[in-house]
Parts: C-alpha cells; sequence; structure tokens
C-alpha cells in the first residue's frame, strides 16, 4: 500500500533513484494509484496557495512542481480556488467568550440573533478597507486579509482628488509571509503595472506587504482591479478592489 | 462530448500522428470511437504528468512524440498485451533521449511576469467564480466547507470517513478545475 508520505516524496523528488522509477510505472499503469497521486499534488499545491507548507516543502514545489506552464496552470487554479474560498484564520476563543455565549444562549434565541446581527454588522464594517490621507499626494489603504473572497465592491476606494501615489498595505493570508514577493496590479484582463521584489513586514501577528501604486487615471482608472501577489514566482493571493474618484 | 468534438480535440493536439496512425490506436484503445477518444486524451494527460513529474521540459511534445510512437507500433502490427505499460516503455526511452531533468529556475520566474501568464490569472479568477456558483448547492457547499471547517467534525457531520470526505471535495475540485480551464480557453 502506498501511503500519502511516499506520494509526496515521489512528486516532490525525495524517494531514491531506483524506488522512484519503480513507483513511476506503477502509478501509470495503476488507475487507483494515479488518481490519488494526483489528488497527493492538487493538496500539496492548495496547501502551498494557503501558506501552509514549511518554507523548506515550498522551496521544493516551486523547484519540481512549478517548472512549467501546464503545471503553473495548476498552481494558478489553487491560488484562484484560495482566494475564491479563503482558509480561516486561527484564533483562541477567550474563556469569556465562551462564558458570554452561554449566557446569551440561555436568555434566548432571538435576543442572541439581534447580538449576532448587531456583530456581524461590526465585523462587515471592519473589514472594508481603512483609507486615509497620510501626506501630500499620498493615499493610504489598508485592505485585510478576510476580505480575499469579498467582491471587489466590497473594496470600494475612493480616491481625492490631487491624489499621485496610492499606498496598498495589503494584509497576507495568515502564514503568507514565504519570503520574496512581487504584485501586479490588473485592470480587467491587462496588466499595467508591477513592483518587486520586496518583502513584507511583520506588524503584530500579521505580515503586511507594501506597495506604491502611482494614482494616474492611466493606471488606477476607475472599475475593478486587483492585485495580484506571488511569492517566489508564484502567485500567492489576489486583492480585488473598486477605484472611484 | 461527441464524436465530432473528440476528434477536432485530437486534431489540434495530435501534431504529425496521421490519419491511419490515429485510427489505428483509437481503434486499439477502445473499440466505440467516442469512448477511445476519451482514452486517448487520459492517456495524453497522463503523459504529459509523467513527463512534467520528471522534470522534461516540453512535455506536451514528448506526451505527442510517444503517442506517435505508440500508433507506429500498433500500426506495424506489434502485439501489445498492455498499451499503457508499452506507454511507459516508450515515454521512459524519450526520457532518456532527452537527458531529462533538465531545469531552469530562471526562466520560470521570466515567464511567470509575462504578460499573458497575468491575464490567464485573472480570467482564472473569474472563472472559478462562475464555476463556483455553477456548482449544485450540496456540491457547493461541501467544497466550501471542506477548506474553512475542521475535516475530522465535517466528516462527522456529514456522516462519512474522513476520507470519504476527502475523495468527495477532491472530484468536485477536479470538476472545477475542469470548468474554469474550459472557460478560461473559451475566453
Amino acid at each position: 500500500m502506498v501511503n500519502r508520505d511516499d506520494m509526496i516524496a515521489y512528486l516532490l523528488h525525495q524517494m531514491p533513484e531506483t524506488e522512484r522509477a519503480a513507483f513511476a510505472e506503477r502509478w501509470f499503469t495503476e488507475p487507483d494509484l494515479y488518481e490519488r497521486l494526483q489528488m497527493t499534488e492538487a493538496e500539496l499545491l492548495d496547501d502551498c496557495a494557503r501558506g501552509k507548507v514549511s518554507r523548506g516543502q515550498r522551496r521544493l514545489i516551486e523547484q519540481y512542481l512549478l517548472g512549467s506552464e501546464f503545471q503553473r496552470r495548476k498552481m494558478d487554479f489553487a491560488a484562484a480556488l484560495q482566494s475564491a474560498i479563503p482558509s480561516p484564520r486561527t484564533s483562541r476563543v477567550p474563556w469569556w467568550a465562551v462564558a458570554a455565549a452561554a449566557l446569551v444562549a440561555s436568555i434566548g434565541v432571538s435576543l442572541w440573533l439581534g447580538i449576532e446581527n448587531r456583530r456581524l454588522q461590526t465585523e462587515v464594517a471592519s473589514i472594508q478597507p481603512a483609507a486615509q490621507r497620510v501626506a501630500d499626494g499620498v493615499y493610504a489603504v489598508a485592505i485585510p486579509s478576510q476580505t480575499l473572497r469579498s467582491a471587489a465592491a466590497e473594496n470600494s476606494i475612493r480616491l481625492p482628488a490631487g491624489i499621485q501615489i496610492l499606498r496598498l498595505e495589503l494584509e497576507l493570508p495568515p502564514g503568507g509571509d514565504r519570503g520574496v514577493y512581487s504584485a501586479t496590479l490588473l485592470a480587467g484582463s491587462r496588466a499595467v503595472w508591477n513592483e518587486g521584489p520586496f518583502y513584507p513586514e511583520s506588524r503584530g501577528t500579521a505580515s503586511v506587504a507594501t506597495i506604491w501604486i502611482p494614482a494616474s487615471a492611466a493606471i488606477l482608472g476607475p472599475g475593478e482591479h486587483a492585485v495580484r501577489l506571488d511569492a517566489s514566482g508564484s502567485p500567492s493571493a489576489y486583492y480585488r478592489f473598486t477605484i472611484s474618484r | 462530448m461527441t464524436e465530432s468534438g473528440n476528434e477536432a480535440s485530437l486534431g489540434r493536439k495530435r501534431n504529425d500522428l496521421d490519419r491511419q496512425g490515429l485510427d489505428a490506436l483509437l481503434q486499439a484503445l477502445e473499440p466505440d470511437r467516442e469512448l477511445a477518444g476519451l482514452k486517448y486524451e487520459e492517456l495524453r494527460r497522463r503523459l504529459i504528468n509523467l513527463f512534467t513529474w520528471e522534470q522534461c521540459e516540453a512535455a506536451d511534445d514528448l506526451a505527442d512524440d510517444t503517442l506517435n510512437r505508440l500508433a507506429r507500433k500498433v500500426m506495424e502490427g506489434t502485439v501489445i498485451p498492455n498499451l499503457d505499460r508499452y506507454a511507459f516503455g516508450i515515454a521512459r526511452l524519450l526520457m532518456q533521449e532527452e537527458g531529462r531533468r533538465k531545469r531552469n529556475r530562471q526562466s520560470l520566474v521570466l515567464e511567470v511576469q509575462d504578460g499573458t501568464e497575468r491575464s490567464a490569472n485573472w480570467d482564472s479568477l473569474d472563472a472559478m467564480d462562475q464555476c463556483l456558483a455553477a456548482l449544485p448547492q450540496d456540491r457547493r457547499e461541501l467544497i466550501e466547507r471542506y477548506y474553512v471547517e475542521d475535516r475530522a467534525a465535517l466528516a462527522r457531520a456529514f456522516g462519512i470517513s474522513v476520507n470519504a470526505l476527502r475523495n468527495r471535495a477532491m472530484r468536485i475540485r477536479e470538476e472545477l478545475l475542469k470548468c474554469v480551464t474550459r472557460r478560461r480557453d473559451d475566453s
């Protein structure tokens, strides 16, 4: 029986050569094993897109699984899937929150629903991009990673008149700080600007990638945009937003 | 897929595999023409994965070359008890000829920065939204919860084993991959 570790060892070239040749022939002629190998590869790429692999494993994935257009399309898919269905943040629930929830439950479902509704409203408000004019001609906007899945309309940026630079502070998904990054601004299907390489900075428990985009109408015209962050050459996150002026 | 659809698809990919050779190979794969087309595509995809995972450059070309040689053997009347195994043997020979395991990290970085690649990523994102929305409610719910919730708890909620949950989720993922690829290629 071939286990998942063996399959990962094969995919990441961590298997002795003689075993590797025999294993390749086996999966090629056994449909079930081939299917399981494809699933293992998909999970590796998913984990990579979600920042759930170690630095060393990520390096092996880049070295052995992302060396062709065919493979990069698989990674592109994993990154798009991560953007559409992001993994949740891991957070510790304090004891008092549990006690409060129990109390709320005992008071009654209707009251709980009211509180929950308010909490959700607050949460929705909190994931709107925080924006401020930080210097003459510079407008700063922070986009938290929770909004990765959101529609662009939820990240609406109204650029004031006279702004020359938009500074975007993009919070990386949990575990997302993976060394050297580059950023590409997309307008529709066109890449209109890019920046890199750069390193994200740590802010408390989060990592933030800061990019500076010229706010000219040619680059940041009204409409939907997305910034794609690439980590070591492969897509790691997309941030979608709408610009209005 | 219709028969004509299959043939159009095969026509794009078979390169210099002539009509007679293709017919012979399809016949050897499966007497039913439509099923044979699907098997051909599956074998080609498997070959591309093999060459890719073995770090060969131009995996598509090598896969087509393998199929050409296989077709030629079939046409010559070579007795081939197991086509998959035979195809693997040809592929292994090709890998030796190719001087495999050539890698060039630098070219990868440059290619990733190419404009076409960026467009493809944007398209993937839109296509993903559409494909997720097109999934039946129960399948969509499963794949969304699979990536968000604790998998052991989710498996219990569905009354299945974690492994069965994984298989279901990965099949839906594969379905999404096909949908996204189709939409992106069509656009």
